[in-house]
């Protein structure tokens, strides 16, 4: 079986391992010049620098290289990805290679750095690169410390004990070799077994989240039915108890007009709870998104003007602070209305008598804040996380106040979070509540 | 003034039975038809100086046939029509028509959705699929979406027939 990692993790990971190589150039340079000025060895310095070199400059090349793909996540991006890390890799060892030649071969301690990318192969790659990366590794180790060994290639000692061991013991030099390529794969295989396990248990959670999704999805298009259903015979009650309670065709005696009256507001509430639950279940089910120039300060003066009988009526002073410098703002302008006007309902509602409302609203070149904040009954602490819950009603105003639905600030946050925006709640008991949204500017 | 007359045409009984008093009430004659075909006929007698239409009735998209129908005709085709209905439609601009019916001939590709459009000028268009499954562009006088408020539907109906 492959394991296929995400192109997400792969184009994260591969930047990471980029990361990785310039402490690698860093480390390269200051060993050597350590070397150089504490330990005096006879080896080609230059040779080292020039290596340090051209494994920075390759670093350069694959990032310029890489950078086109790190937003494509089709098929034949992650392949090209994937492609350039098995080539990260072989260059890898090869300047690893030369390095280690050229200070002193099997006699340097930095030999162990090939186990390096064998772990980082069974990290980014799969099982069977992983392996031929390790093994195209100890053929180049085994290949430098056999041609050193017979002649084939210069050796340039830098340890004159070692180096009289290796050439005058083969055996030590042999079972080194073997040591080094047991351990090798041991370690291949220790990551790769744990890699693979972690992705089994990725893909498990994958499946389970878009599992979740699905059921999700099925419930809504549940909803959207129902709802869709019941609005009909709500639309033909309304209308028929509308004719009855406007006495259109014959009088109706007082006594039984006050209890039409009472359905008539009550299938009036429905009506709007059914509204609300259609828009955000709506919302939910479909992704398509088509946004328009919205003229800010327009949607607001429509928020204050249908709002303001609602504050007199309570006599709340409803302030208002507007700081428009950036005026339009890209978005669904009836969603971004729903929003504020929402809020200031809210505020309204939630407010005794002779209280007041602030609503503020600024946009500036980066992005579209609205403030609503107001002296009302507040929201108990413990409430605060769930109150953009679906049918979630604040435990301290949920019998005083009984008309409401529970769905205003979900649609709220379903629609900020649509235009990639946040909100956030802040209130004390009997104080008051503020509510903030913040809208970027030119998210595409 | 002359008593204008609406022709009103949903298969909900109980909905438009009532809609009918209301609008009787506030001075008009009113007709019913409970069905696309039965408000086609009816049409031609009762020659309507306004019509309101249902979408959802004998099928999916039995409203917006009889408006199409009632536009190629030359006796109706000056005549206003609201389309009075309680169908899911998405908001959308031209250019997002534009983009589905592009993807539209992709295989695999469906749309149901009806995509209305709100015109500069306050007509609207909807971009819907008819039943043999073709793509339809229609432009509509005026949309209203159940339930309806009557103030909004009387003052819709005043705004077209100006006496």
């Amino acid at each position: 079986m492959i394991y296929h990692l995400d192109s997400e993790n792969l184009s994260k990971k591969v930047f990471w391992l980029c990361i990785l190589r310039w402490f690698a150039v860093v480390g390269i340079v200051l060993a050597t010049i350590i070397t150089k000025l504490f330990i005096n060895l006879n080896i080609n310095f230059f040779v080292l620098f020039l290596i340090a070199g051209l494994l920075f400059l390759s670093n350069i090349i694959y990032i310029l290289f890489l950078r086109p793909f790190l937003s494509e996540g089709d098929e034949k991006s992650i392949l090209t990805v994937r492609k350039n890390i098995n080539f990260q890799i072989f260059f890898d060892f090869i300047f690893l290679t030369l390095l280690l030649h050229y200070s002193g071969g099997i006699e340097n301690p930095f030999i162990i750095f090939y186990i390096f990318h064998m772990i980082i192969s069974s990290i980014l790659l799969s099982k069977k690169w992983t392996y031929i990366h390790s093994t195209l590794g100890i053929l180049l180790f085994t290949s430098l410390a056999v041609s050193e060994y017979f002649g084939v290639i210069p050796h340039y000692s830098i340890n004159k004990y070692i180096s009289s061991l290796i050439e005058n013991d083969p055996y030590y030099l042999f079972s080194s070799l073997i040591i080094f390529i047991f351990t090798a794969y041991l370690v291949v295989y220790i990551t790769t077994f744990l890699a693979g396990r972690l992705r089994i248990v990725e893909q498990k959670l994958k499946a389970a989240n878009s599992d979740l999704t699905e059921k999700d999805k099925i419930k809504n298009e549940y909803v959207i039915r129902v709802t869709h259903d019941i609005k009909g015979h709500i639309a033909a009650i309304k209308s028929n108890l509308e004719v009855v309670n406007k006495q259109l065709i014959a009088p109706v005696d007082i006594q039984n007009l006050k209890f039409i009256d009472k359905a008539y507001n009550r299938t009036q509430k429905l009506n709007e709870f059914i509204y609300d639950l259609l828009t955000l279940t709506n919302m939910r089910l479909n992704n398509k998104f088509d946004k328009e120039p919205i003229d800010i300060l327009k949607v607001l003066t429509s928020v204050v003007k249908s709002n303001k009988p609602f504050a007199e009526a309570k006599h709340i002073t409803f302030m208002k602070e507007f700081e428009i410098t950036t005026p339009f703002f890209s978005g669904i302008e009836s969603s971004i209305e729903e929003v504020i006007s929402n809020l200031v309902q809210n505020a309204i509602k939630y407010t005794p008598d002779n209280g007041s409302v602030f609503l503020k609203a600024s946009s500036d070149t980066h992005e579209f804040i609205v403030t609503v904040s107001d002296t009302g009954y507040g929201i108990p602490e413990a409430d605060i996380p769930f109150i953009f819950d679906e049918f979630f009603r604040a435990s301290n105003i949920k019998n005083a106040i009984k008309d409401g639905t529970g769905l205003g600030l979900s649609l709220v946050k379903a629609i900020v979070e649509r235009h990639k925006g946040t909100i956030h709640a802040v209130s004390e008991v009997g104080v008051g509540s503020k509510f903030v949204v913040r809208f970027p500017h030119g998210i595409d | 003034m002359s008593t204008k007359k609406i022709l009103l045409v949903d298969d909900d009984e109980d909905f438009i039975s009532a809609i009918a008093a209301i609008l009787t009430a506030n001075g008009y004659k009113t007709k019913i038809a409970y069905s696309g075909i039965e408000g086609y006929i009816v049409g031609q007698g009762f020659s309507p100086d306004l019509i309101i239409l249902d979408v959802n009735m004998e099928t999916a998209n039995a409203g917006f046939d009889l408006n199409k129908k009632f536009r190629t005709n030359e006796l109706f085709k000056k005549i206003p029509i609201i389309m009075l209905t309680g169908i899911e439609t998405l908001a959308a601009s031209n250019q997002m028509i534009e983009m589905y019916s592009q993807m539209a001939s992709i295989p695999g590709f469906e749309n149901d959705i009806v995509m209305k459009v709100v015109n500069a000028d306050g007509t609207v268009s909807v971009d819907y699929k008819t039943d043999s499954g073709q793509k339809y562009y229609l432009l509509l006088d005026s949309f209203i979406s159940k339930p309806v408020e009557t103030e909004h539907l009387l003052a819709e109906i005043k705004k077209f027939l100006k006496d």
